[in-house]
């Protein structure tokens, strides 16, 4: 899960670090009443996902509420990468004296965390990385260790110049911003930039945050974080334990698979046959019959489908529950898509025996490529 | 002698006593798998299908040999689990497990590294080396009796989807392992590539990738920088998936076309090894190699 900016600068304070005084608005009158508060040269920031926000006039400096409120009147409701404005960020303008850089990332192929330090703030790091990879100090963190000592961050900034109060400021914020990164089961946790302003004050003056959604069950305060799609469909499916991705508007296929690679396959098959994927539903591991039937029911529902390959395996999943689930879809919803239904392993019989009593055809041996060939010609029968 | 799993594995089993595991231990010993014991913490004295379940993995090491720990807990459970193997020097985990928290897998894999434990998975069907022996979820009558090519997937259906086929046009395979679907997993293309290099059965490996990460990357670097001795056919799921969208459970995504298809495609050919479109391609390409140049192989081996 990516939190919001206004999201990770709440984490990160909470975590000691140093944010800019802001305050979050949801309509222009808000953000006016909120400038008023910090009655200090302003900033406006959409609150949308995507980066370069800057270049797209999202970010406003703004001297007092009333132009607060016209630069958010300026900004809400404009779309940035397909998302809409919907919240700003009021935020006071700190007096930046020089732009650092830190972050914690966890390597996926080493398995551990990496503090990445620079004096180079302000751009993007993987700008950086290309342009002067020295300038970027890269530590290695043993996940087991339980306090990396202070001595290492100090070294580490020190090798990009830093000195004095603004070095031990620096240290502990990398220091905090590790232990930000365990207490979240972060993916990321970025501070770019570091800001230290002219009164030698060093300040997170943006925030990036990506945690892990496996370990949200665990982290109640990121809970109330978590948006809903603003998919109908998306939303649906992961209410019953299922993943939706919608793929195309000018799809005209439907899938359900049973796993991320499969649904991958049998989707990149769907294309390369001259068909477009409309949407593809996951099933994921363990799937009921309920589900299974609701999972129908949801990709029935997809706009312009003219026809569904359910391609699954019974290993993880079982081929009676799912072919039960296909049939109690048929008795509750009204099909009238061409379905092909590609179904072995575990109980693979039982399976086959109750969807030819429905008389779908059903791929028993043979690829996904079949099964989608079949399924094409069926459509534009 | 098969690569990590044979007619000689003794498996233990943790998390038998639930649904899930309790279904997946019958089919096992049903193949004739050694489930030795099984580990559910409070329910020791237990027997499952004839198997004895202790409250410990401890208990279980004292009373067998155990060669390796399949985990089947729910996700929150699977940190505990593992570490418990690992305490007790089991020398293979396999984590079946999907959901699992990164940064307990993290975690696991640092004890894991540290006591010389290897691991596989999580979010993995299993391994199987059919005919032989098998610890995981896959259906066995779709893997055949044994054979010469070793298919490795970070998806589980597209291990049962390119087995079968194989099986169905004559091709045999002796190993089918999956790797895992989750962003750190215990055994990478790379690591069972370094394993299957001097094994006698294998005279083919298949790889079965998916966007995002950078694993097959660093699968290609490995062959490019080796002369390796077997025949490698990769495909990669996920060639037209929409840029930055999260594609189902296992989270397969692309960001700043990185660890595209493409570019992962593009990575393997340059290190020889033969690229595949689809699942009907790479059988395909397979059974050409298979019909071809395998019989000659053989016949010098002779």
């Amino acid at each position: 899960m990516y939190l919001y900016e206004y999201q990770a600068k709440k984490v990160v304070g909470d975590a000691g670090i140093p944010v800019p005084q802001n305050r979050l608005a949801f309509n222009p009158e808000e953000a006016r009443q909120a400038a008023e508060e910090i009655n200090k040269p302003s900033v406006v920031k959409a609150q949308v996902r995507a980066g370069g926000r800057g270049k797209a006039g999202l970010i406003k400096l703004v001297k007092g509420s009333q132009e607060a409120y016209s630069s958010a009147q300026d900004i809400f409701g404009k779309y940035h990468h397909g998302e809409m404005v919907e919240k700003v960020l009021v935020e006071e303008k700190l007096d930046i004296a020089k732009e650092l850089y830190v972050s914690v990332v966890l390597d996926l192929n080493k398995a551990k965390p990496v503090v990445l330090i620079s004096a180079e703030g302000g751009v993007d790091i993987e700008q950086i990385a290309e342009s002067s990879p020295e300038a970027i100090i890269r530590v290695e963190v043993d996940p087991l260790e339980k306090d990396t000592p202070e001595h290492k961050w100090v070294e580490a900034w020190g090798k990009v110049g830093l000195r004095g109060k603004q070095l031990l400021k620096a240290a502990s914020v990398a220091s905090k911003l590790l232990n930000l990164f365990y207490k979240v089961d972060a993916f990321t946790v970025e501070i770019n930039p570091l800001v230290i302003t002219q009164a030698g004050d060093v300040i997170a003056a943006d925030a990036k945050v990506i945690v892990d959604d496996s370990s949200l069950y665990r982290h109640p305060e990121l809970q109330s974080y978590q948006e809903l799609s603003s998919h109908p469909l998306e939303i649906e499916a992961s209410k019953a334990g299922v993943s939706y991705v919608s793929i195309s508007s000018e799809g005209f296929v439907g899938i359900v698979a049973g796993g991320a690679g499969l649904s991958m396959a049998t989707m990149d098959a769907v294309f390369e046959y001259g068909g477009i994927p409309a949407a593809f539903l996951d099933l994921g591991g363990g799937i009921s019959e309920v589900g299974m039937a609701e999972s129908l029911k949801i990709m029935l529902k997809t706009e312009g489908m003219r026809g569904i390959i359910i391609n699954v395996f019974g290993g993880i999943n079982n081929c009676e529950i799912m072919a039960k689930g296909i049939n109690r879809a048929f008795q509750e919803a009204d099909i009238q898509v061409p379905i092909v239904v590609k179904m072995r392993g575990h109980s693979q019989e039982e399976g086959w025996a109750v969807l030819e009593n429905l008389q779908i055809p059903i791929i028993k041996h043979g690829t996904t490529d079949e099964a989608i060939k079949l399924l094409l010609s069926k459509i534009k029968m | 002698m098969s690569i990590i799993i044979d007619q000689n594995t003794n498996v233990i089993v943790q998390g038998m006593t639930g649904t899930q595991g309790s279904y997946h231990t019958q089919k096992m010993l049903e193949y004739g798998v050694k489930v030795v014991a099984g580990v559910t913490p409070g329910r020791g004295g237990t027997v499952i299908h004839g198997v004895p379940v202790y409250d410990t993995v401890k208990e279980a090491v004292q009373k067998f040999k155990v060669d390796l720990a399949m985990i089947m807990v729910p996700a929150p459970f699977v940190y505990a689990a593992a570490i418990e193997s690992i305490d007790n020097k089991v020398p293979t985990i396999l984590i079946l497990t999907e959901h699992v928290p990164v940064h307990d897998t993290m975690r696991i894999m640092a004890l894991a590294k540290r006591n010389g434990v290897r691991v596989i998975g999580p979010n993995t069907m299993g391994i199987i080396a059919p005919g032989k022996a098998k610890a995981g979820v896959m259906p066995v009558f779709l893997y055949g009796n044994g054979g010469k090519v070793t298919v490795v997937s970070r998806s589980g259906t597209l291990c049962h989807e390119s087995a079968s086929n194989l099986m169905y046009r004559g091709i045999g395979v002796n190993l089918v392992m999956g790797i895992g679907g989750d962003p750190i997993i215990g055994t990478s293309f790379t690591d069972a590539l370094k394993l299957l290099k001097d094994d006698e059965e294998t005279k083919a490996v298949i790889l079965i990738g998916e966007i995002g990460g950078s694993r097959e990357e660093e699968a290609a670097e490995y062959l490019k920088s080796v002369d390796y001795p077997k025949k490698v056919f990769a495909f990669i799921a996920g060639r037209y998936s929409p840029p930055g969208k999260k594609m189902g459970h296992a989270g397969a995504i692309i960001e700043k076309g990185v660890g595209s298809a493409s570019a992962k495609l593009e990575k393997l050919a340059e290190a020889g090894v033969v690229i595949t479109g689809s699942i009907e391609d790479l059988i395909k390409k397979v059974e050409d190699w298979h019909n071809g140049r395998y019989p000659e192989e053989l016949a010098k081996e002779a």
